[in-house]
């Protein structure tokens, strides 16, 4: 993954995914700053629509490959040593995937089951 | 031996600028929302399964917010991500050449810091009323 994630295509990657990101992070504010969900049954409503889950699929996608770019960036910066680098960047990337698969189970199985 | 006078001389150019630019800040700052960020992700991935399993989880991911360690750790996120999402769109125009000089890099690194701030107190306000 670092290898695809090198160099330009990370930063070109960087920005899609932070504009996404801007975006769907101004309709969260909007959606609770102007109609804040009150209760399960108004949550789980908005959350279940095709739109928001397949949205907010994308989202968590967007989130944890700018995670991955940004964490990386700042590994290589500060990690002068190859091996604890190297340890750092893999469990970052565990976490990451592991709460990508988590929300894409919350999205898809709690919501539309 | 002409080598010997052609030395290269150090020149300690660290001291002409003693204070961190506002731009260092901004920079580190985008840094350091960033990780906060990713750090508090599983946590709020969490909130969003209990908040979504059923009547009593949504309840309980309430008042899992209400509390005040829960409370603070919100409102500084919610900075965290205004903040770097005003920090992106800065970098984004820098990308195009806006704002690329000194004066004006700087001028809208404060800009960010402010409209980062507005947010946060904006949030704080809608809370209190």
């Amino acid at each position: 993954m670092s290898r695809q994630a090198a160099g330009m295509r990370a930063w070109i990657l960087q920005r899609i995914t932070g504009a996404y990101i801007a975006l769907f992070v101004i309709y969260l504010a909007g959606l609770f700053t102007f109609a804040a969900p009150a209760d399960y049954a108004g949550w789980s409503a908005t959350v279940a629509s095709p739109a928001v889950t397949i949205t907010a699929m994308l989202f968590f996608l967007s989130v944890l490959l700018h995670a991955w770019v940004g964490v990386r960036d700042i590994a290589i910066d500060y990690l002068g040593h190859t091996g604890l680098r190297l340890a750092a960047l893999t469990v970052v990337a565990l976490i990451l995937l592991g709460s990508g698969i988590w929300a894409a189970k919350i999205l898809l199985l709690t919501v539309h089951s | 031996m002409q080598s010997k006078t052609q030395r290269p001389v150090f020149l300690d150019l660290q001291v002409l600028t003693p204070r961190l630019p506002l731009v260092a800040i901004l920079s580190i700052l985008n840094r350091a929302t960033g990780v906060l960020m990713f750090l508090s992700a599983p946590v709020l991935i969490w909130l969003l399964g209990v908040s979504l399993d059923g009547p009593a989880g949504f309840d309980r991911a309430a008042q899992f917010l209400d509390g005040f360690l829960a409370s603070l750790w919100l409102f500084v996120l919610i900075w965290a991500v205004a903040h770097h999402m005003f920090s992106g769109i800065r970098f984004l125009l820098i990308d195009i050449d806006v704002g690329v000089e000194k004066e004006q890099a700087q001028k809208t690194a404060l800009w960010v810091l402010v409209a980062g701030g507005a947010v946060a107190a904006i949030t704080l306000i809608g809370v209190m009323l």
